[in-house]
Formats: C-alpha cells, structure tokens, sequence
C-alpha cells in the first residue's frame, strides 16, 4: 500500500472537513506531519483537482473533482433521481425543505433535497451521515428494521461507545405512529417528520420534511398530514412495483465493515 | 521560474508519482463510470496491472473503492460520501423557473403554474396566482391524473411512445377526473391523437371548450431529447386573457422562457417510473 497516497487521502478529509480553508503550516501541525509532506501531498491533490487554492491564497479548499466524485457515488443510487419530484411535491405542500436519506451499514445519509417554499426554510447538507439512532431520520429507519438487526446495531453503538440515544419504547412508538418525530432546529417550536420507506418488511430509507411542521404526535386521518402521508404512500409504491431501481450499491457489504468515522 | 525553483518542483513531481497514480485511478470512476476491472483501467490509464493493483489495493484499504455486488469489478466506495462535497449540481427546476414565472406574471398578471411528473400525476409544485375577482386557480401539490386536462397531457405527450404506453395500460380505463373537464376525449386512441398533436408544437395553446372559461398557453421546459422537465402554464378567464391575447403576447413569453429552456437542455429529464 502507498502510505504517501494514504497520507494525501488523509489530508483531502482534513480539508473536506475544515470549515475554513487551510495552509501547509495548519495542516502539518495539526496532523504532526512535515510541512515538505504536506506541500507535496497537496500538490498531488490540486495536480488532481481534489484540492484548490482558495481565491488564489497559499490556503486550500476541496477541489472541483472531490465534488464529482461524491456526485458521481450518489448518483449511483438510483432511488435519488426517483426521489425527487416526490420531494418537490412533499415541498410545495408542507412548505420546508424535504430530503431523501438511505441506509449505509449502520448509518442514515441524505443524499437528495428540495428546497421549501416558505419565507425561510432549511438547507439540508447533502452526504450528511449519522448513526441510525441519532436523528429521526435513521431512527424511522430502525424501528423498521427486523429485531435482529436492531440488536446488531445495538451491539455495533456499544462496541463503538455511542451512547443510545433511542430506546425499545422509542422504537416501539415510531412503529406505532408510522413515522418519528425529531425537534426543529433554531429555537422553532413544533416537530420534524420522518417516514419510512420500505422495501418488503425493511425500511432502506426515509423521507424527512425538515422543518416544523407538527406541533405534537400527527393523526393519520387529519390534513395535511394524510396528503403528505399519501405522496410517500405513492413513492413507497414504486419501490413495490420496481424493487431492482431502489437497490443499494452498498448493500453486499456487511453493515458491521461499513467505516464511516475518520481513523 | 527561478533557476532553483525548477529542480525543486520537478522533485516534488518524482516525489510524487505512486501518490498521482493513486489519484488518477480514483478520478478514472467520477462521471457516470461503470464498475471496472484490472484489465479495463489498465487499458484506459495507460497503466501497467501492477501498478493499477497496487493503487487499487490503496483505494481499497482506505474504502474509497468496494468490490462491486459481482465481487469481480470496483467501485466508487462510500468514504467518499464522507468529503462532503456538497450538493449535486443537480436542475433544481424551482429555484431556476421561480424568475420566469415572475416576469410571466408581471407581464400578463394572470395565474402561472410549474408543473411536473410525480408517479402518474401532474402536480403544480409552484404557482403565483392572479389577484382579482375572476382568476385561474390550481390546487398547489394537488396530483391530477397524466391524461386528465390538456396541461397533464402536455407533460403525458413529451414521454417515449412506450412510457406513454405504460402509462395507458396502468391507468386504464381512463376515468375523467371529477371537476376536470378537458380535453374531451377519455378514449386510449382520442389520448394517443391528442399527444401527436401536442407534439407537432413547441407549446400548446388550449381554449378549455367546458365550463370554466379559461384560455392557457402552456410551454413544456425540455431536456436535450425532447423529455419534459416540467411545464409552465399561463392561464386566465377568456374575456381578458383568450387566444388572440394570448397569441399578442407569445413572443415575449419565448423571450422570458428562452434562458430557462437553454439551461434545461443541460441537463436530463427525471425518469418515469409507473407506480405499482
């Protein structure tokens, strides 16, 4: 294995994650590396485009191809392209944002959004990843899982020191109600709203509206939440009628080998 | 270039070269790359097996390529999801179309209406309506069926001659939807007449001939191969916004569409997939 290139795979994720663009000083500090190894392993980053000098400073950012590959791994789930006039539909009725989450091993990660209509509406963070039991996105995807694998996950949370932050009764709660519920961010009051998508007896995604748009637990049979129920109804539909377009590249891959946290 | 800069950075280059090849085989899958084997990368990078293996094996090892399903080929890996590279630059037909919908209206103050596909329904996804005692209204995010009223049928007409055909069998036998009473024909032979019509034109302009008394110019937003992305609609009471109105006003209506439709080309319509 070429431990000069691992190391240029570790510099572009401390790019990728910095919330500002870094020099070759930061970096090396940061990542107890020469600062000859850094600048040589951002040159090879930038000769490849994954990296780019920010506004033509010393500093760097991440690069236009870093964006095609993650566009082009996304793109590899079929179910995104499918998603999205459903999300648009799910948008211009509820007015907040919407997006589309899969699982990936033991994770939930968006990968398609609409933007709301309202006044001022959420931006989801595409190829945003958490831990099934940490937003209610993946927690609707848990619940709908066979018990089974919810124990997996359990015993992958504790070998990994995630402190569960859902519960059976949580879970049994979200089956029940058909949906979870998470709390709007920003000082907004009212409740977010996550549905499964389900493939057969197992959920492989979720629908979210992103925004407040329940002030408590919904009552299926009340607009607006029946029409929101019946858009994911229909979306849930598709997956029924062509299962094949709604398969997960990664899902071969043992959910336990699936690394998602940075070394 | 300094003289003592050029030795310098053709060392960092030698330097180098295991880390590139690295790279270039990583950005040998963005686009639309299929799985690939040894071999085929071999081939296209111009590089020996030996050493597309050993970048492989890097790739691997840190989850930026799988094995695909087949176990035989090598994919994109789900590390990548992980840079964060943000959102796809995907047509986002909102944000892009909400400019021509304001000039549209401004320029004729009567309703305006994007629609597009969701499973088998138009849904208008964003509207500005007219203000008046007599306007057009549609129901925003309310589904009406693809063969049900001239603007579904206008989204219905710029799908291929099979996805029309499925559409057909799956939603046969076509009932009129209740309080939509155009077009006149709910026969599969009056719908599949109705949709050559429709393409003949770039835009359809529709009288509805029932109750309602209103007029529409209707424009589909296509992508390089004629499939629709969306339609924008235009539609107001006969006795202010009729066909000669209408047609007074159609080249300046192009005029505003024309950048929205140019940027649309760019991109492919979403698929269409028949519900179960």
């Amino acid at each position: 294995m070429s431990s000069s290139a691992k190391r240029a795979l570790r510099i572009l994720e401390f790019v990728s994650d910095s919330d500002h663009p870094l020099g070759v000083t930061e970096i090396a500090r940061v990542l107890s590396l020469a600062p000859a190894t850094v600048f040589r392993s951002l040159d090879a980053l930038s000769r490849a485009d994954l990296v780019s000098r920010y506004q033509s400073s010393s500093r760097y950012v991440l690069g236009a191809a870093a964006d095609r590959l993650c566009q082009s791994l996304i793109a590899r789930f079929r179910i995104r392209e499918l998603s999205l006039p459903y999300l648009r539909q799910l948008a211009s009725v509820s007015g907040e944002s919407t997006s589309l989450h899969v699982r990936l091993g033991w994770h939930s990660v968006r990968i398609a959004s609409a933007p709301g209509t309202a006044e001022v509406t959420n931006a989801p963070a595409i190829g945003d990843t958490r831990a099934l039991g940490d937003t209610y996105a993946g927690k609707v995807i848990l619940a709908f899982l066979s018990s089974a694998e919810i124990a997996r996950y359990r015993a992958w949370a504790q070998a990994h020191d995630r402190q569960a932050t859902e519960n059976d009764r949580d879970l049994r709660v979200v089956r029940k109600r058909g949906v979870a519920l998470g709390r709007a961010e920003f000082g907004a009051t009212g409740m977010k709203v996550a549905f499964p998508i389900r493939v057969g007896d197992a959920a492989i995604a979720a629908l979210t509206i992103d925004g407040p748009v329940l002030e408590g637990p919904p009552d299926p049979d009340s607009r607006p939440f029946a029409d929101w129920l019946q858009i994911v109804t229909h979306f849930e539909s598709l997956a029924h009628a062509q299962p094949a377009l709604f398969e997960n590249p990664f899902a071969h891959i043992d959910p336990d080998n699936i690394v998602l946290d940075r070394a | 270039m300094s003289f003592t800069e050029k030795p310098a950075a053709e060392a960092v280059r030698y330097r180098n070269q295991a880390t590139q090849r690295v790279l270039k085989v990583l950005l040998a899958f963005a686009g639309n790359a299929k799985p690939r084997g040894v071999t085929a990368l071999s081939r296209e990078l111009g590089m020996n097996k030996n050493m597309i293996h050993r970048a492989l094996s890097t790739l691997m090892a840190e989850n930026y390529l799988t094995r695909d399903p087949t176990g035989e080929l090598y994919q994109l890996g789900y590390r990548l999801l992980t840079l964060g590279g943000g959102a796809p630059s995907e047509f986002d037909i909102v944000a892009l179309a909400r400019p021509a919908l304001e000039q549209l209206h401004a320029l004729t103050a009567e309703s305006v209406f994007l629609s597009i596909i969701v499973g088998r329904n138009r849904v208008t996804i964003d509207d500005i309506q007219a203000q008046g005692p007599r306007v057009l209204r549609s129901l925003r995010g309310h589904p009406v069926a693809l063969h049900c009223t001239k603007m579904s049928r206008v989204l219905l007409a710029h799908l291929s001659d099979a996805e029309v055909g499925s559409y057909l069998t799956a939603a046969a036998p076509l009932a009129r939807a209740q309080n939509v009473r155009d077009p006149p024909s709910e026969t599969t032979a009056g719908v599949w007449q109705d949709v050559a019509a429709i393409r003949a034109k770039p835009y359809v302009l529709w009288r509805n001939p029932h109750h309602s008394s209103a007029a529409y110019a209707i424009f589909p937003i296509r992508d390089v191969s004629g499939r629709a992305h969306a339609i924008i609609t235009i539609g107001g009471p006969r006795e202010r916004f009729d066909l000669p109105q209408i047609e007074n006003q159609l080249p300046r209506m192009r005029g505003i569409l024309d950048p929205l439709e140019r940027e649309a080309r760019l991109f492919p319509a979403p698929p269409f997939v028949v519900e179960a």
